[in-house]
């Protein structure tokens, strides 16, 4: 065979996928759409239980309420590797899963409730006062909208005045929790959402628009981010028109910043090392660790370009690692092992905290002297900083991930 | 500056650098120059007087601790070498490679922002347990209570005036425990650095092939860029944006790192001396030299200037950041302040490192 045919022939085994118009810019766009699709559908479904829980609070429906919320976290922590080379994302995810909270903005707390000194908001309580005075000012609060939630996120410019998002949705629905590092997650009673003369703790029916409107407020924020990514979605046409290495760029940062600063620093080495519950990412389910470990998987994701949907489909297209395999195999070798290491040691976790006997959620990991917690910990920790070393080695060997490209601002 | 004075100032620093050359061998390539005179001339220095600050502080407290009776005097006594053994930390916080990421070390120093009152929720709980007030068994708790800021809130805070008080072994007991363990952290970083040591100096400095951390030339002064983006990110969002509120938001002045103590802007000003320090090396051949051999004359001074700046305006505040900073006094100097830091960022982020042809990594890359 001529020379230029073996070529042509070469070039046709490997180029299957652009043969179909695929690269690293189609499959970002296919997984991220994807990814926010699952969150919003079961966004969804979450309010479609928070509705049968308002329309007849019970143990029961109280306990699919925050089945369909443990849920809604699934695709939710997977998606988050697309939030840190976008600023687009970055600026519009505080209304979703800003953490940690000062849940006295929203409800009742305990007597010993510790908030962020210097916050305004900290104890104001919405649900409690149809009208709030602040420094001299009246708030009318009478009707709790959507609107009047955002009004507040982020009230007096304070990060810890989270008023929206899966986190406010948690604490409506479990309560805080009250046992420090022992054993129990928040025990909020169903009756706090009963309007009769069972109501519990007072202000029900306005907890129950709180809850209402806050979910309302989700899956509104989830449909604009799902549009975003839809043809025509500005987030659609960036990462049409970007060039396969700026691609490629982005999904270096956001995989470097998401392993290192965000979950293997402040989710889990900041609770670590100061053993702060306060600082514990779904502190009042304790669903933590499973927050963590589809961190870990949505990276891993968007590393090999595969995401299995909610519904058990599996998406998917030409990698990073694929195009990186091709121009640095034993970096890209060394980085898929890595980041195979990070899943198993978040999904250690995941194991320790589901165990059927002996269950230790991470707020009893982090306790002072619980050494089996920390070393579990620590070994995700240390897996999320291989991963970034390997992937830092990885961008180097091909020319990637400098602050110059036009992902990473 | 009048030309007389910027005369003695080229004079003494061309000397400095002759003397420099002369002493450290000018057969040497600029950039394994860079590396030895910023270990020699900032690092080091550095690291020894935390060291000397952190045993004086321990000494002191120990002695404190031993009276039996404490006056207001010894306090405020303790509280300056308190102060100067902080001043210490602020001159190495921001050296983010080497001996002080084993375990840790830096968060058994200081535990800050600490939105939510850790430290005094935990030394407290600390001090009324069960058990002795002994250095293990603080070294075994969580490191909020460990070092420097413990020792604030218990120097500053409501325990200051048990300590002076007919009940305030139990914390003085803290205090001592605490005062040990950060000479401890200061020894072990020296220790750490030391050629006479564990020498972590020796590894930055000799970069190559069969070195794991530094693989080549461009890695050791990598870490180094990335160090000085690191400091000046701190200063900048850290201890100014977030606290004061000066992108939107209220100030909140509880998150000011030294609040308890008022100490937040002479941190600024520290920090900002040994940043520069370890970009000129004490005008030596530091990385304003390599920029110059590198034929990048006019980013190497501008940035000299900028640090000038930064610094004559952290200078010019006047009063405490956690009384001051909204006077109407101050606001030109803060605006100059934080100007230059996002301009010095900008340098240290894209021009240094696109002109010595170096990347950063992720941590240097994060939060622009």
């Amino acid at each position: 065979m001529p020379v230029f045919l073996r070529f042509f022939a070469l070039v046709l085994l490997f180029s299957a996928s652009l043969v179909r118009g695929e690269n690293l810019n189609t499959t970002y766009i296919t997984l991220a759409s994807a990814v926010y699709e699952d969150s919003l559908i079961s966004a969804r479904d979450l309010q479609s239980h928070i509705d049968a829980l308002l329309a007849q609070p019970s143990p029961k429906t109280l306990s699919a309420a925050r089945d369909a919320w443990r849920k809604a976290r699934v695709p939710y922590q997977q998606s988050e590797t697309f939030r840190f080379a976008n600023p687009e994302i970055d600026d519009w995810e505080g209304a979703l899963n800003a953490w940690p909270l000062d849940e006295g903005l929203i409800d009742y707390v305990s007597d010993d409730y510790f908030h962020e000194m210097g916050n305004l908001g900290a104890q104001l309580n919405i649900i409690a006062n149809p009208t709030i005075q602040l420094a001299g000012q009246e708030i009318d609060a009478r009707e709790i909208s959507p609107e009047l939630i955002q009004s507040f996120h982020e009230f007096a410019g304070s990060e810890a005045n989270v008023a929206s998002g899966y986190h406010a949705i948690e604490f409506l629905l479990w309560g805080q929790d009250l046992n420090g590092t022992q054993a129990g997650a928040g025990e909020r009673p169903y009756t706090d959402f009963v309007v009769d003369d069972n109501c519990s703790n007072g202000h029900c029916e306005r907890r129950r628009q709180y809850l209402k409107a806050v979910t309302t407020l989700l899956v509104s924020d989830l449909e604009a981010m799902v549009a975003r990514w839809q043809a025509g979605g500005d987030l659609h046409k960036k990462y049409s028109t970007m060039s396969e290495e700026a691609v490629a760029n982005s999904i270096v940062f956001s995989i470097g910043s998401l392993s290192l600063g965000e979950l293997a620093g402040e989710r889990m080495k900041v609770p670590l090392e100061a053993n702060s519950t306060e600082d514990e990412h779904d502190c009042f389910s304790d669903n933590t660790h499973w927050s963590h470990y589809y961190n870990a998987l949505g990276m891993q994701n968007l590393f090999t370009g595969q995401y299995q949907r909610i519904n058990g489909d599996s998406v998917g297209g030409p990698s990073l690692a694929d195009f990186a395999r091709k121009r640095a195999p034993e970096a890209t070798e060394h980085l898929r092992r890595a980041m195979n290491v990070s899943v198993e040691k978040t999904q250690a976790l995941v194991k320790a905290a589901e165990h059927k006997i002996k269950p230790m959620k991470f707020d009893q990991m982090i306790a002072e002297g619980n050494r089996e917690g920390r070393a579990l910990v620590m070994n995700a920790i240390d897996a999320l900083v291989a991963q970034t070393t390997a992937l830092e080695d990885l961008a180097r060997t091909l020319g990637l991930g400098s602050e110059n490209s036009d992902a990473s601002h | 500056m009048t030309g007389k004075n910027a005369m003695t100032h080229t004079f003494s620093r061309v000397s400095l650098s002759l003397a420099f050359c002369f002493l450290a061998a000018c057969g040497k390539a600029p950039e394994q120059q860079l590396l030895d005179a910023t270990g020699s001339e900032a690092i080091l220095p550095l690291h020894e007087k935390f060291l000397a600050e952190s045993l004086s502080l321990s000494q002191n407290t120990s002695a404190f601790c031993a009276q039996n009776s404490r006056s207001a005097e010894d306090l405020a006594a303790l509280r300056d070498r308190w102060v100067a053994a902080m001043n210490g930390w602020e001159g190495i916080q921001s050296i983010q490679f080497g001996p002080v990421t084993d375990d840790n070390q830096a968060w058994k120093v200081q535990f800050w922002p600490d939105r939510k009152n850790l430290i005094a929720r935990k030394t407290e709980q600390f001090v009324i347990g069960d058990e002795a007030i002994t250095l293990p068994a603080l070294q075994d708790s969580s490191v909020v209570i460990q070092g420097l800021s413990a020792m604030e809130y218990l120097l500053y805070d409501k325990p200051a005036a048990k300590l002076i008080g007919p009940d305030g072994q139990g914390y003085c007991d803290h205090l001592n425990a605490a005062a040990s363990n950060l000479q401890q952290v200061a020894d072990f970083l020296h220790e750490g650095w030391h050629p006479s040591g564990k020498n972590y100096l020796g590894t930055w400095q000799s970069p190559g092939p069969d070195n794991l951390d530094y693989p080549d030339e461009n890695a050791a002064i990598g870490a180094l860029i990335e160090t000085i983006v690191y400091g000046l990110e701190r200063i900048k969002r850290d201890k100014l944006q977030r606290p004061l509120g000066l992108e939107g938001g209220q100030a909140n002045t509880f998150l000011l790192e030294w609040w308890r103590s008022q100490q937040s802007r002479e941190a600024i000003l520290i920090n900002l001396h040994s940043l520069q320090l370890l970009y000129s090396a004490g005008n030596g051949a530091g990385l304003n030299e390599l920029l110059q051999a590198r034929g990048a004359t006019e980013l190497s001074d501008t940035v000299t200037t900028q640090f000038d700046r930064a610094i004559s305006a952290i200078a010019s505040l006047e009063g405490s950041l956690e009384q001051n900073h909204a006077k109407a006094a101050n606001a030109e100097s803060l605006e100059t302040l934080y100007a230059t830091l996002t301009d010095l960022l900008a340098a240290f982020k894209r021009e240094i490192p696109s002109t010595l042809g170096i990347t950063l990594g992720f941590n240097a890359n994060d939060g622009d």
